[in-house]
């Protein structure tokens, strides 16, 4: 569960230039052609704190969906496949890559 | 086996593979600290997986498990690093293919179908089941790790998640601080929009959050409360609530800088048809951001509305001093000038009209801007009984344009300057005498621009008819050319607001796109059959309009699909089968009530008798 400033690796009470400058370094690590699912995520944090009043409106109404918290705990304690899973996955891949799909 | 694919039947567990691998042989040197990682990773040990993969050589044949694993490991925390890593996998590298199984991982919505069972279940694993998310079991899960951890980002996640749990308000403030009244109030407020309450009750949970803000001195928070509720109205009640008048007026005066509420403020006066008000909201944001462009452009656009034309030109001066390419002010100042020399005109103030359209034959610069400053120009000297200059002026307006569109100019200028009959008469002939040629090739750029200015005569509350009527061959005979769909769209909705409903269903039928029908034109066809009343609509039409409905959404036409929408609903609407009886119900009611105050009798006694009169039958006596 990443905050827009995570996000955009700002501190919480930076100003609207310094966010604008992280944005903007964002997206040339990720450009859209490159990565636009991660060119998507940069964009959406910076309209959600571009600004005083959007960082106001992000405070007071943003309200993090269910599966972020979920996601966080997953983070907190991360699922691990066992090895014979990771094995039999591996296999599979093999037997794929023999036979043809 | 192919040998490339060695490395990753040895980590598969192939024993076969593995009992012909000679000992000296970097798959079976290297593969210890393979299996270590791999070992690692499925045992949660992150640290270990990374000093372990640290042993594999660069050149190893397992190399490329070491971008697998650390892809693996960045789940869920950071998909953006994880596809990054994924992508360092050559394409020719054993690794290529669960490198594709775990991109399924990263992906949004995650897309499992084309793989097999083994790797589905592998994911399966990772992502864990997904069942149905229950807040109070979420809520226990955080509790405990931010009270095992003390983190401060664990411990707001706690309290963000109480928007989602409100009951865990006492067990979040036993293992915490106490929270604010101002914080619960908040939390009840997100709640309850969270859980789609009734509309009031979120409402009114934001309302008493927002007052308290205002209370603590807190203006910029209880502006953003006020921002909210507008938010919420607009999308429960609409934009012409006057609840809404109430809280932009609020934001407003919390905060005089926010431009946007200004300008909500003063749409919300234009939809109530409050050209005052309009105006005079925008003056006092004009107090407050004098050289804000927006606000500028929207008092001019007031002042032009209200007839204010000196004001007008005064307010898009200042705007274009601000943005000098502004073409849109640069047009409204034409017009501002244009329609201020109008009124003098007909004021008989000759001397002070030529003036205004001095100012805005400086600003034309587009030939049809020009030609319409020059025949106002013509009518001036008309008025002013110099009939030979003003006819030289019209002359000069239509060498400026295609024929016929300045004739046409000339013509509609006749109509809005209400020039005595004869005059006008005399304007329309000649114009008549110019399309009875025109007609043989119609032009049809020009047709688009000849209806705006019909369809801007009757938003003055002109009637354009005699205009229409004169040019109706012209139209006819132009609806034959080859019309691209975006044209034909526009030419039909300009027709359709002037009531040309002929000429509409014409432009539709006559074009060879109609064969593919679509769902504009057939929308089009419809509302100009029914000449735009929704009751005359019939079954097959409506079942037309559906299958055109249909279509838009398929192709996400948003635009046809809204106005298609909206006309079946006034279809609906007029199928009514009562129209609007509850004023004479009010009525009805209250002369029951007398009745049933004079008599004695409970008055649902008395509404059944006069029902069963009404019915033509009595009550049975038991």
């Amino acid at each position: 569960m990443k905050s827009p400033y995570q996000c955009l690796a700002v501190d919480p009470d930076a100003s609207d230039e310094q966010i604008r400058q992280a944005y903007l370094a964002k997206v040339k690590d990720f450009p859209p052609e490159r990565d636009p699912e991660q060119f998507r995520i940069i964009q959406q944090a910076y309209e959600q704190i571009k600004d005083q009043k959007s960082r106001l409106a992000y405070e007071l109404f943003h309200v993090p969906a269910l599966e972020e918290f979920e996601q966080l705990l997953n983070e907190l304690q991360p699922r691990r496949p066992s090895l014979s899973q990771f094995r039999a996955m591996l296999a599979e891949c093999l037997k794929s890559k023999r036979y043809g799909n | 086996m192919k040998d490339h694919l060695l490395p990753l039947a040895c980590l598969a567990g192939d024993k076969q593979t593995l009992k012909s691998l000679p000992d000296d042989s970097p798959l079976r040197q290297h593969l210890p600290h393979a299996q270590a990682a791999m070992t690692a990773y499925c045992q949660g040990d992150d640290e270990g997986m990374r000093a372990a993969l640290k042993q594999i050589p660069f050149r190893s044949p397992y190399k490329d498990l070491r971008w697998l694993l650390s892809a693996l490991a960045c789940y869920p925390a950071d998909p953006g690093k994880g596809r990054e890593l994924l992508n360092k996998i050559p394409s020719d590298s054993p690794f290529t293919c669960p490198a594709q199984v775990v991109t399924a991982l990263f992906q949004t919505p995650p897309e499992t179908r084309k793989s097999g069972v083994a790797a589905r279940t592998f994911l399966a694993a990772i992502r864990g089941k997904r069942d149905q998310a229950k807040p109070k079991r979420i809520f226990a899960k955080l509790l405990s790790e931010a009270k095992k951890t003390k983190k401060p980002t664990l411990i707001k996640a706690v309290k963000d998640f109480l928007a989602w749990y409100p009951q865990g308000t006492k067990a979040y403030e036993k293992a915490f601080d106490p929270l604010p009244e101002v914080e619960k109030l908040h939390i009840q407020a997100l709640h309850l929009e969270q859980s789609a309450a009734y509309p009031d009750q979120t409402y009114n949970a934001w309302i008493d959050l927002g007052r308290t803000y205002d209370r603590q001195g807190d203006l910029a928070r209880a502006a953003a409360v006020c921002r909210h509720l507008v938010q919420l109205i607009e999308t429960e009640c609409g934009p012409g609530d006057p609840e809404l008048e109430r809280v932009l007026n609020n934001l407003v005066s919390l905060e005089p800088g926010d431009r946007d509420a200004w300008l909500k403020l003063a749409a919300f006066y234009q939809h109530m048809d409050d050209q005052k008000a309009r105006g005079r909201c925008l003056d006092d944001a004009l107090k407050h951001l004098p050289e804000e462009p927006r606000i500028l452009e929207a008092a001019a656009e007031a002042a032009i509305d209200r007839g204010a034309f000196k004001k007008a030109a005064q307010l898009t001066r200042k705007l274009l001093k601000l943005d000098p390419i502004n073409q849109q002010a640069r047009r409204r100042l034409i017009r501002a000038h244009l329609n201020h020399a109008r009124k003098q005109m007909k004021r008989a103030k000759y001397d002070l009209a030529r003036k205004e359209l001095e100012a805005a034959q400086a600003l034309a610069k587009e030939p049809f801007e020009q030609a319409e400053v020059l025949v106002a120009q013509g009518y001036l000297e008309s008025f002013a009984s110099l009939m030979e200059t003003g006819d030289r002026w019209f002359d000069q307006a239509c060498n400026l344009l295609p024929v016929p569109l300045g004739e046409w100019l000339v013509a509609a200028e006749a109509l809005r300057c209400q020039l005595p009959g004869k005059e006008c008469k005399r304007q329309l002939k000649k114009l008549r005498l110019i399309l009875d040629t025109a007609v043989m090739r119609p032009d049809k750029s020009v047709v688009p621009e000849m209806l705006d200015l019909a369809r801007q005569l009757q938003l003055e509350d002109i009637d354009p008819t005699p205009l229409l009527q004169a040019g109706n061959a012209y139209f006819k005979k132009a609806c034959e050319r080859d019309w691209t769909l975006a044209e034909l769209e526009h030419a039909c909705d300009l027709l359709l607001a002037l009531e040309r409903f002929q000429l509409v269903r014409d432009f539709v039928r006559k074009s060879p796109l109609w064969k593919q029908r679509p769902p504009s034109l057939v929308y089009f066809d419809i509302a100009a059959k029914c000449r735009g009343v929704a009751g005359n609509i019939n079954l097959s039409d409506v079942e037309r309009l559906e299958a055109a409905l249909e279509e838009a959404d398929k192709n996400r036409m948003n635009k046809w699909a809204d106005r298609i929408f909206a006309l079946l609903g006034d279809y609906d609407r007029s199928r009514t089968a009562f129209g609007a009886p509850f004023e004479e119900m009010a009525e009805f009611e209250a002369e029951v009530d007398k009745i049933a105050e004079e008599t004695g009798i409970p008055p649902q006694e008395i509404m059944a008798q006069i029902i069963d009169k009404l019915l033509g039958g009595g009550r049975k006596k038991q």
